[in-house]
């Protein structure tokens, strides 16, 4: 995940920024010729959300910040498996940016921004309308690459969802899910790195079985068809399974299946090198790239997604424009909506430190991810980070231990629903 | 330091960690070293605004407005009780892992912002 450190921005810029020397430079400008200072947030989720919240309520309305978002509610990633298992509701995980307008004074535009013209400093929305900025923050998560996949398309995840972003795809999977009747299979194929939320699809695993296991069924599969030849905490995954689902969780890495040849969504079938697997549930999950609005505004590199600033979340093309979340090569962190949160509160503090004179302070960032194996059986993984000239980099990291206690899964559990308060609220209160 | 207050102080320190299930001997052993740091590091005039800063990081999971299912609220904590538990973290005392990697890199100096930001403010 190294790269190359190409940018406009010079290290001499880096260390005005930690002093109040950049601040004081950028900020009588906009005062003198436009008043408030403008920031536009695309993409309303963990990353923009939070950038948005932060920035608005740390400048005390010294700066004007929109944000824009296609849709008028948000339904977490994280989190849907459990909608999936029955631990959480629909409703439960699905929000709003009221009270971000309510509380702070923040713009809410609801369309999808289908460009940005970096010269002109200006976002195109689907309707037409185009909205200027000072700083601009992207947060548009990722893209689908359907062809990754032999035989798949957007169509395709109709009958076959993907529901790797929440949202209706999500509804259609539980659904299929619990329609399933005992002997019936489900087939899972699994992303390639680099993809959001390393663990999820195996905790999706965990729910499925779950699910399953709770209606007594003793004849029905899960095959996961996987990419990877090894994957987020394995060790906990495969122990739970064993443990919790004994014989119901079959996981085929590429040694094995030897490549995926083709999906047959109608048909129910996915063919590998090595075997037809066959499913009355097809989850296929393709590879992944930053969302569309990044390959737009011309921010994103070969592989599709966004280098960026170690020390500031800027993008490496453009220091006016701040990129967040999994849209980005964020080095050791993964693609979580735990550190799209976190990164989002460095670019709110040097955004601040841009447009006003607000005190930069140097970045950290942390992230935890947590996953639900069976009924109070949680386990995490995470780890603290600090940016260096060549990437965000992994400064200690912890990870549950295969043996735990009944109590301590619980208390991981337990842990995880008290983090999607504080997150949710961090977000959008 | 009055010798009452320092055994009030090692109370203190043993029986919140019999709650959270630390063997006593070790605890009682330990008491003495973590006692000299809490000490000095309430005695450091914490800046609230880098304190605000790092907090953001604390509000990924500790909710402002209430305590949430498994995670404690901080806001408006006494400064006694928040630095005894950062340093029990930070030393290995207290288990929980996020919050271990979380106070590892955390400083007197950090520690002590923190402190003077979360005890300043009420919750909102």
């Amino acid at each position: 995940m190294t790269q190359k450190f190409k940018t406009s921005i010079t290290r001499r810029h880096f260390g005005a920024l930690l002093g109040a020397g950049a601040a004081t430079l950028a900020m009588p400008a906009y005062l003198r010729a436009q008043g408030r200072p403008r920031v536009v947030v695309v993409g309303g989720g963990p990353g923009g959300a939070t950038a948005a919240r932060y920035i608005a309520k740390d400048s005390n309305g010294e700066i004007d910040v929109t944000l824009i978002d296609a849709n008028e509610t948000f339904t977490t990633c994280f989190f849907s498996n459990l909608y999936l298992g029955d631990f959480q509701s629909f409703d439960d995980i699905t929000h709003n940016w009221d009270q971000l307008v309510a509380n702070h004074g923040i713009t809410k535009i609801t369309a999808y921004a289908t460009g940005v013209d970096r010269a002109a400093k200006t976002v195109t929305l689907d309707n037409g309308d185009t909205v200027e900025y000072d700083r601009l923050v992207l947060s548009p998560g990722i893209d689908i690459v359907y062809d990754s996949v032999p035989g798949y398309s957007e169509e395709v995840s109709e009958i076959a969802p993907h529901a790797w972003r929440a949202g209706r795809q999500t509804q259609i999977l539980k659904e299929k899910l619990d329609a399933l009747e005992d002997g019936q299979h489900i087939v899972m194929v699994a992303p390639p790195n680099p993809y959001r939320c390393p663990p999820g699809p195996y905790e999706r695993v965990s729910m499925f079985a779950h699910v399953l296991k709770r209606k007594g069924f003793e004849n029905s599969r899960i095959y996961v068809i996987d990419p990877k030849e090894a994957f987020s905490k394995q060790a906990l995954f495969e122990e739970g399974w064993a443990r919790h689902y004994p014989g119901m969780v079959e996981w085929y890495g590429p040694d094995i299946h030897g490549g995926i040849l083709n999906v047959d969504a109608k048909a129910g079938i996915v063919e590998t090198d090595f075997d037809t697997f066959e499913g009355a549930l097809l989850n296929i999950i393709p590879a992944q790239r930053a969302g569309a609005i990044a390959h737009e505004a011309g921010l994103t590199n070969e592989a599709g997604w966004v280098p960026i600033d170690p020390y500031t979340m800027r993008s490496q093309e453009d220091e006016e424009v701040y990129v967040l979340g999994d849209a980005t090569v964020a080095g050791d962190m993964p693609k979580s909506g735990f550190s799209a949160n976190s990164q989002a509160k460095v670019a709110a503090m040097n955004i601040r430190g841009d447009l006003t004179d607000a005190n930069v302070f140097p970045a950290r960032y942390a992230n935890t991810c947590w996953s639900l194996i069976e009924t109070d059986d949680g386990v995490k993984v995470g780890a603290q980070y600090q940016p260096t000239d060549e990437k965000i980099e992994s400064v200690s990291s912890f990870i549950s231990q295969t043996g735990e206690s009944d109590e301590l899964r619980k208390e991981t559990y337990e842990e995880s629903l008290g983090w999607y308060d504080g997150i949710i609220e961090d977000m959008f209160s | 330091m009055p010798r009452l207050r320092f055994n009030v102080a090692i109370m203190a320190i043993v029986l919140p960690a019999l709650a959270a299930g630390i063997p006593a001997a070790v605890a009682a052993e330990d008491a003495t070293e973590i006692e000299v740091i809490v000490e000095s590091i309430l005695a450091i005039d914490g800046d609230p605004a880098f304190g605000e800063y790092l907090g953001g990081e604390c509000a990924t999971c500790h909710r402002r407005s209430a305590p949430a299912e498994g995670i404690p609220q901080i806001s408006g904590i006494d400064p006694q009780h928040f630095v005894h538990a950062m340093v029990e973290y930070r030393e290995g005392i207290r288990t929980n892992e996020v919050m271990r990697t979380t106070a590892a890199r955390l400083s007197d100096e950090e520690i002590a912002a923190l402190a003077a930001h979360f005890t300043d403010r009420a919750a909102r």
